[in-house]
């Protein structure tokens, strides 16, 4: 289980929803015995956890790219308003 | 008196003149190209002419490289510059920083000409345009680091999604406009992002020409990350607009584009969430009715009210189908008989002939009934009689034993009832002896 949060926790927005989209499908399709469809929802929870992070996240980078002597360099970026 | 001057005094004097006048500086004119003259180090000498006058420029070789077109003879132009006089020869010429042809209709047939060759190249196709990623983890964006445009970028993916933000300043119009995007395409193709905004403020729509080059549009169609343009206008797409791989009217709408609504993605997994929960209630509730179903059946005490409850039907049932029955054949023998009886009143004496002869039967079988009570009755005296023969003492006696009674006749069963010199009668078949105890000995 550890493993498996691991993976989700390393998963990017965009991979985490796929795989809970895949899995609501599955889940959906039937025919699943109890035991299989306890295991699908408690990953399906994990990716929806890690999908509701991604979205409350709001720390994000505004950078800017300059050419010096020494190569390109980024430094922060802030509208001047 | 009259002042004096050298030449170079004089010449300047004029230089000073034309330096310091404003209104023939940073103006454009229009003409036609009379001549072109080249040096060896790569200036050119147009001759500008119109119906009454000409005018010598000089077009030096660093403007001369950034023309999008080559200049000839006869050719109508929009140059512009400044006017410059040259001290040394004290000559005024128009010093030319920009050229490009003059009217629509040239212009449009140097940009057309262009396009056609990039269409033929395929760099137009549909088949090139690439996917915008979904949810890109920065966004690169290419335009002036001052303006509108990268404010609105940064403000509409703030209220969107959170991504990155990764400017290559450039200058999008003017001098070393071309240049400059180029260089913040590739810039940005050697960083790690996932799409590239190339944006242009609205406002003045006159100065789209770097967006129509050869470079820029090269520049966006080897970007190895899809593009997003944001320079065109609606009325006027530029060449950049139709290569890139996707294009947008305004640069809030190109991160509109680039980035999925928050909002939206948090409803999206919520009705997921939903759908997820649902289907697992269906699946318990499927789970838990079959397993109540057995349950019920396998319940004892269930079973046997299943069983009672069918039972009680069908006595009820049976009931009324009896009762339905017996009432039924009452009612029609009741009326049989009334109907025989007013009918013939000679059946009547049959009828009662009938009972008599019902009661001689009864009688007859009474009596039978009672001899063979009787006989069993019998039967059971004598079995009783022998057990009581049985049972008779006289009948022990006659076969070797006697029994020892005290004067008053009880039976002495035991010797504790015995003492030494006491009278007993002993009790034989065929008599009694009269004895007197001479010790008592208990068994031990």
């Amino acid at each position: 289980m550890t493993d498996s949060k691991t993976e989700v926790e390393e998963m990017t927005f965009e991979e985490s929803l796929r795989a809970l989209e895949e899995l609501v499908k599955e889940l959906e399709t039937g025919g699943l015995d109890l035991d299989k469809s306890l295991d699908i929802y408690e990953r399906a929870t994990l990716l929806r956890d890690r999908c509701k992070k991604v979205l409350e996240e709001s720390e994000r980078k505004v950078q800017r790219l300059m050419e010096t002597a020494d190569g390109v360099e980024r430094s922060e970026f802030n509208v001047s308003r | 008196m009259t002042e004096r001057l050298t030449v170079t005094q004089f010449n300047e004097r004029v230089n000073s003149v034309v330096t310091g006048t404003p209104n023939i500086h940073n103006i454009t004119i229009v003409g036609e190209i009379a001549s072109m003259t080249g040096s060896s180090a790569g200036h050119f000498y147009p001759v500008l002419k119109d119906s009454e006058s000409s005018l010598r420029c000089t077009l030096f070789r660093y403007s001369a490289s950034r023309l999008t077109f080559k200049p000839e003879a006869g050719m109508k132009v929009t140059v512009f510059g400044s006017a410059s006089y040259y001290v040394k020869g004290g000559s005024l010429s128009f010093n030319i920083e920009s050229m490009m042809p003059y009217g629509k209709g040239e212009l449009q047939a140097a940009l057309e000409e262009l396009a056609a060759k990039l269409l033929r190249e395929g760099l137009f196709d549909a088949d090139r345009k690439r996917r915008i990623p979904a949810f890109p983890n920065t966004i690169g964006v290419v335009t002036s680091p001052t303006g509108a445009v990268i404010k609105d970028i940064i403000d509409t993916t703030a209220k969107r999604f959170p991504v990155n933000i990764l400017l290559a300043p450039a200058v999008v119009q003017g001098d070393g406009a071309v240049t400059s995007i180029v260089r913040g395409i590739e810039l940005l193709n050697s960083e790690d992002v996932d799409v590239i905004i190339v944006g242009r403020g609205g406002g003045s729509s006159e100065d789209l020409s770097a967006f129509n080059t050869e470079r820029v549009v090269r520049a966006i169609a080897s970007s190895r990350i899809p593009v997003i343009s944001a320079v065109g206008h609606a009325t006027d797409r530029t060449l950049a607009d139709r290569t890139a791989d996707l294009y947008a009217e305004t640069p809030t709408m190109a991160a509109t584009l680039a980035t999925k609504d928050r909002m939206e993605e948090k409803r999206n997994i919520s009705n997921l969430s939903m759908r997820i929960s649902h289907s697992l209630k269906n699946i318990m509730d499927g789970m838990r009715s079959r397993f109540a179903q057995i349950d019920t059946r396998l319940h004892s005490n269930n079973a046997e009210r299943v069983i009672e409850r069918y039972r009680m039907n069908l006595d009820r049932l049976t009931m009324r189908s009896d009762n339905a029955l017996i009432g039924m054949m009452n009612m029609y023998r009741n009326r049989l008989e009334i109907s025989e009886i007013k009918l013939d009143p000679r059946r009547l004496a049959d009828r009662l002939n009938q009972y008599i002869i019902n009661l001689d039967d009864i009688s007859e079988n009474m009596d039978l009934s009672i001899e063979r009570n009787i006989s069993i009755m019998d039967g059971a005296v004598r079995s009783l009689s022998q057990r009581l023969d049985g049972l008779d003492p006289t009948k022990v006696l006659g076969r070797g034993y006697s029994f020892i009674r005290d004067h008053d006749g009880n039976t002495l069963t035991s010797v504790s009832q015995l003492e030494a010199g006491q009278d007993v009668e002993i009790a034989m078949r065929d008599g009694i002896a009269v004895a007197s105890v001479k010790d008592v000995k208990r068994n031990d």
